[in-house]
């Protein structure tokens, strides 16, 4: 009878629930970023996903799960999902893509960014959820006064043009609309020949980036303020 | 109790033990224990100012680093991201050349990491690894300090100061 207790008990140890509960903890870091490209038109966008996980498997736990990235980040209609390499359940993650919209104009582009971590066995473990920019391209543009052989005076062209610009006072403006191109006489060719300055800066969710690129004609600019 | 009670007991046990068994089968083979994103992360773009300044520019370095054999358009993006730091031109080429410096390091990092924790499994201890890229972070703004100009260094600074709240990063 002994035995068979024994042998009972095996079975009941046999069924106990051996529910497999692995921790993780999550340790991921994300980036976002836009800019502008120096020919003024084009608009990229970088995520960034990077970092890890800790396991901590109970004895006798299947191992071998892996651990894939995934990474959505689209500007208007270009871009999607984008799948990254997978690796171990510790393995470190490091995946970024880059999206690129050309001649955007005066659209305003919505850019998207987010991103998951799936395990092969356990599904999404980790969401960074989407978050939706707004982005366009500003622009304001200066129409020169005068010169005094080597720097350039310029004023705000948009009173005249129509428009309003979205970003009025940056990096070479000063809030009362003027534009002081220094040893804007040496530029090949010289202001008094490009007599319109235009500066191009990206615009997300409707805070200026700093820099902008800039842009000269010697006849007024098709857009010149947006 | 008599021995053969007893073994009618355990048997009758046995049904009892099984359904959970079978439910517990339908699940994963393993949890994940907290994956709410927000749960484990500072949120950068509601509090920024409590981005640690090391993950700040470790993100932002990789981000705006070149992997190996680097294409044109990758490139281009690179000096667009630049381009809002704002730097003259000598303190841009010195800084490139030190990311880059940096992200050969971080890949060379990352293949040690991964593998160890291939080859460790579960023993994978990751507190070492850390350390050392936290070094290497310290030691890229480092040479960043040694090969911009001080105001070069200031404007860097400014500028992933102010990309923090474009960032969400893990908690240590």
């Amino acid at each position: 009878m002994i035995r068979k207790l024994v042998i009972a008990l095996a079975l009941c140890l046999l069924f106990l629930p051996s529910k497999c509960s692995a921790q993780f903890q999550n340790h991921f870091s994300t980036y976002t970023t836009q800019s502008l490209e120096s020919d003024g038109i084009t608009v990229d966008q970088t995520y960034q996903i990077e970092g890890y996980t800790t396991v901590q498997v109970p004895p006798g736990m299947r191992a071998g799960a892996v651990h894939t990235p995934h990474v959505y980040n689209t500007l208007g209609s270009v871009g999607g999902w984008t799948t990254g390499g997978g690796g171990c359940a510790s393995c470190y993650v490091n995946f970024a893509t880059t999206v690129s919209a050309q001649d955007i104009g005066d659209a305003l582009l919505p850019g998207d960014t987010g991103g998951n971590m799936v395990c092969s066995i356990a599904g999404e473990f980790f969401l960074d959820p989407i978050i939706i920019y707004n982005i366009h391209i500003g622009k304001n543009t200066f129409v020169l006064l005068y010169n005094d052989g080597y720097n350039c005076y310029y004023q705000n062209y948009c009173n005249r043009a129509g428009g309003t610009p979205s970003c009025p006072n940056e990096n070479g403006l000063d809030p009362s609309g003027e534009y002081v191109a220094i040893g804007g006489m040496d530029w090949t060719p010289p202001c008094s020949y490009d007599t319109y300055v235009t500066f191009k800066h990206l615009v997300v969710n409707y805070v200026c980036v700093p820099v902008g690129i800039i842009r000269r004609y010697n006849t007024p600019p098709a857009e010149p303020c947006q | 109790m008599k021995s053969s009670t007893a073994v009618v007991l355990v048997f009758a046990c046995i049904p009892i033990l099984f359904l959970p068994q079978r439910m517990a089968a339908q699940q994963p083979q393993h949890q994940h224990v907290a994956a709410a994103h927000t749960d484990h992360v500072i949120d950068g773009t509601q509090h920024p100012e409590l981005v640690p300044d090391s993950a700040a520019y470790r993100l932002y370095f990789v981000t705006v680093s070149l992997s190996a054999n680097p294409t044109d358009k990758d490139k281009k993006v690179q000096d667009a991201h630049l381009a809002k730091i704002n730097l003259d031109p000598i303190d841009k080429q010195a800084f490139v050349t030190v990311v880059a410096n940096f992200r050969s390091q971080y890949d060379a990092w990352t293949a040690r990491w991964n593998a160890a924790a291939t080859a460790q499994g579960d023993s994978f201890d990751p507190a070492p690894f850390l350390q050392q890229r936290d070094d290497l972070v310290q030691a890229t703004r480092a040479a960043i300090g040694q090969s911009l100009s001080i105001s070069g260094v200031k404007l860097l600074d400014a500028h992933i100061q102010g990309e923090k709240k474009r960032m969400k990063v893990a908690v240590p």
